[in-house]
């Protein structure tokens, strides 16, 4: 057996040295984009990049994509002898959301290679956890239940309070009911579906977190709730 | 009267054990003689007489009594130790008693050149292998801490000499499980496939181990092995570029490489990514299916070589003591011509693997030269076909870099640089789970943590030859005298984790950021000069519960590069964090 096996090793791995050719495209030759930290950005803060591996006195120029919203918030720098530009502090959007950083296009001469465009996805704020769960009074229709969504909006262990949520009630897939509505002292929510006359179906709830100056856009869906 | 008799009744039980454990040795010392003879069938029997033997040991220690007298001042130590060998012992003995006695029927059945006609037989070789290894590494773990010096009856120098023995074996064992794993899953599959062996080598480095320096095509077929072909780079590089697109986009970017080069695909340290590549790259160019890549390197080889023996060739000895660094190092220095360089690599190939076939194999060299292999290479397997895949995750020899939540670090490197200097590299890198009662700011509560990691370049500034020192990187005017590198360090951190400050040196630093495998990663660019050592510290907060806001348990595991030089690796934890 460990004959066979050793056979198998050797097929395998043999020749290793024959590997590498003198001269290897590297890793790490494209244009990059870097930050001193993409973590735990609050909302309208700068954020520190450096681009680097571009052609000197090149110039690059990063915006938040194509949001015309934040169109003032840009900056340029012009690369170094070093190939980097200086630390370049961009003021990020002052809600909280997932942004894409995005540079001007390099063009071939200052990248090098082909003509690039660098982007990079950065969160900005933070994220919170949205629980939700339907229930009802009843499950038969005939009897006129009251359908409630309840749960929770927290952020690690801090319950996110007084905050604004849209809930969504979907019969089949349809939405037929809308709230707006927001959390207690607890970022606890829990509410009737009043004034709705019921007929059987499947029904869930999608309850959204608005986004704030803090707090990402989040969105959950309930489990399903059958009505019949 | 009662406790004179549970006295002497214990002290009953503890003379048997000692005596069974007498027993055991012997058995164990004529062991080596069968094993001297390769006589397998004699193996098996005589490592069933020992494993009886200590089986009687383990029922002593066992005793509730004689695990009391373990509390005793003095000879308390005694009894535990070989309470310790007694019951770990005994596992080893059995499982190593199944393995041989499956190896020697497989033997009979002249597996690798015969068509399999049990596969149920190799299966029990791979998991007779996984129990064996699992017993041998308990043993080594539980043997740390026995202290020799307290032991009293002569037992210090065996139990001194005992430890050295196991931990060599426990080393040898990590390395060989694997191979026989992954082995064994090719060899029982029912039909024909084919199977692409990127051969990397890790004197320069990729997250997957090392750039594809060659490469081995091999079909296996009911249990024959059979080599289709075997080429280096250069073949592959001739036959154009890889359509990509299977590759998940949102890395193209994050380590500047060319992904439709066969040389840099595999910068990922998510073995499946790299493996798809070269099987898509195969049919794009070949127009044959891959059904399977293996990823291997030289610490392999060091294993092989051990096996077969000495191979001269063009006037060189290349045995287990030296083949690691011929081949990543010494080689550059003596054929500074490439063609010559890769001859003598396929004369030496040839010369061993005909010792494999011919079955001129020493299993006890095997075993040596597995103990002694210093290089953190390790096998990695992909499989199209689900079933084996599972497999290859299952005994984790998949090169998964795992996407679920837990307390899990990875690092990888790669060589920047495109040299072979990554023969000098080495790292040292260091896991704390620190405070708890923090949050993240994606949405957990959480625990402060820091990854520390220390990287060399040991390369001399002079006397290595040209082959081994280019930088085709761009130099942007940099200072980099001869023996310079650089290295792109990727560290994975836990799902959800985030960086709080990033350091090189002490100084706070730009690196590249993104997500793999649902796991944030920072990307290191560094500069590394002949001779130098930076220090890399990333501060995290990373969660203590899921999304199903469960809590998080669990030690603090860090995986390191698969390099040459085995890296240093440790964690530690101020304890478990509870959720608010």
């Amino acid at each position: 057996m460990k004959k066979s096996i050793l056979a198998v090793s050797a097929i395998l791995a043999l020749a290793i040295p024959a590997s590498a050719p003198a001269f290897a495209y590297p890793a790490g030759s494209a244009p990059t984009l870097a930050l001193s930290t993409a973590s735990r950005i609050v909302p309208g803060n700068n954020v520190s990049v450096v681009v680097s591996r571009v052609k000197k006195n090149c110039s690059v120029t990063l915006t938040w994509g194509d949001d015309e919203d934040l169109a003032d918030l840009t900056v340029t720098g012009i690369v170094r002898s070093t190939g980097k530009t200086a630390v370049l502090n961009i003021q990020t959007p002052s809600v909280a959301g997932v942004y894409t950083l995005t540079s001007s296009t390099i063009s071939p001469a200052c990248s090098g290679g082909s003509a690039v465009t660098l982007t990079k996805s950065i969160t900005v704020g933070k994220v919170a956890s949205v629980v939700a769960k339907l229930a009802t009074t009843s499950a038969y229709v005939s009897k006129n239940p009251t359908v409630s969504v309840s749960g929770t909006v927290k952020s690690g262990s801090v319950p996110v309070a007084n905050a604004s949520i849209k809930i969504y009630l979907y019969r089949n897939g349809t939405s037929v009911k809308v709230l707006n509505k927001t959390t207690n002292g607890s970022g606890a929510f829990n509410f009737d579906f009043v004034g709705n006359s019921y007929t059987a179906g499947s029904y869930t709830a999608e309850v959204t977190l608005n986004g704030t100056t803090t707090y990402i856009e989040k969105s959950v869906t309930t489990a399903a709730l059958t009505l019949r | 009267m009662a406790l004179v008799l549970c006295i002497v009744y214990a002290i009953v039980r503890i003379i048997l054990m000692v005596v069974s454990l007498q027993n055991t040795m012997g058995e164990v010392e004529k062991l080596q003689t069968a094993a001297h003879n390769k006589d397998l069938a004699s193996l098996s029997v005589g490592l069933g007489k020992a494993s009886d033997a200590i089986a009687m040991a383990d029922s002593s220690a066992k005793d509730p009594l004689v695990q009391l007298f373990g509390f005793l001042p003095v000879i308390g130590a005694d009894i535990h130790a070989a309470s310790v060998v007694s019951s770990d012992g005994r596992l080893v003995l059995q499982a190593a008693q199944e393995v041989t006695s499956v190896a020697n029927q497989l033997v009979k059945a002249g597996i690798g050149k015969n068509a399999l006609s049990d596969s149920a037989l190799v299966a029990s070789m791979r998991d007779g292998m996984s129990s064996m290894d699992n017993a041998v590494q308990q043993l080594n773990v539980d043997l740390q801490d026995v202290d020799p010096a307290s032991l009293h009856f002569g037992l210090n120098e065996k139990m001194a000499t005992a430890k050295t023995a196991v931990a060599s074996l426990a080393n040898a064992s990590a390395r060989i499980t694997p191979l026989v794993q992954v082995g064994t899953i090719v060899l029982e599959q029912p039909d024909k496939k084919r199977w692409f062996v990127a051969i990397q080598n890790l004197a320069e480095l990729r997250g997957t181990g090392g750039i594809t320096g060659a490469y081995a095509i091999i079909t296996s077929n009911k249990g024959k092995l059979k080599l289709e072909e075997y080429g280096s780079d250069k073949k592959l590089l001739a036959m154009g570029k890889i359509n990509y697109k299977s590759y998940p986009e949102e890395l193209r970017d994050l380590w500047g490489v060319d992904l439709a080069d066969w040389r840099d695909i595999n910068a990922s340290a998510h073995a499946p990514y790299a493996a798809k590549l070269l099987a898509d790259g195969w049919q794009q160019h070949r127009g044959q299916k891959i059904d399977g890549v293996l990823f291997v390197g030289q610490g392999v080889v060091s294993e092989l070589s051990g096996a077969v023996g000495p191979v001269t060739v063009r006037g060189n000895t290349i045995d287990l003591n030296n083949v690691v660094d011929f081949l990543s190092k010494d080689i550059y220095a003596k054929f500074t011509n490439v063609q010559a360089k890769d001859a003598v690599v396929g004369e030496l190939a040839s010369q061993m693997f005909k010792r494999l076939i011919d079955g001129k194999v020493n299993a006890g060299g095997f075993l040596s030269a597995a103990s002694k292999d210093a290089t953190g290479d390790r096998i990695m397997a992909w499989s199209s076909d689900k079933k084996t895949q599972d497999k290859f995750v299952s005994y984790t020899v998949a090169g998964i870099v795992s996407d679920k939540f837990g307390p899990n670090v990875l690092v990888s490197l790669n060589n920047a640089g495109g040299n072979k200097l990554d023969a000098y590299t080495t790292l040292k890198a260091e896991y704390l789970l620190g405070v708890c009662n923090t949050d993240t700011f994606t949405g957990y509560q959480g625990r402060r943590s820091r990854v520390t990691i220390d990287l060399t370049n040991g390369a001399p500034k002079s006397g290595l030859p040209w082959y081994v020192t280019p930088r085709l990187d761009d130099s942007f005017g940099e200072y980099r005298p001869k023996g310079s590198n650089r290295e792109l360090v990727t560290v994975y951190g836990p799902v959800g984790s985030e960086s709080e400050k990033i350091t090189v040196n002490g100084e706070d630093e730009f690196v590249m950021t993104g997500m793999d495998r649902n796991r944030p990663v920072w990307v290191f660019d560094l500069q590394m000069l002949p001779g130098t050592t930076k220090q890399l510290v990333i501060d995290l907060v990373e969660p203590i519960n899921d999304d199903n806001l469960e809590l998080i348990t669990g030690k603090p595991t860090l995986t390191g590069p698969v390099m040459l030089n085995g890296p240093k690796l440790s964690t530690s934890s101020t304890g478990e964090c509870s959720l608010k």
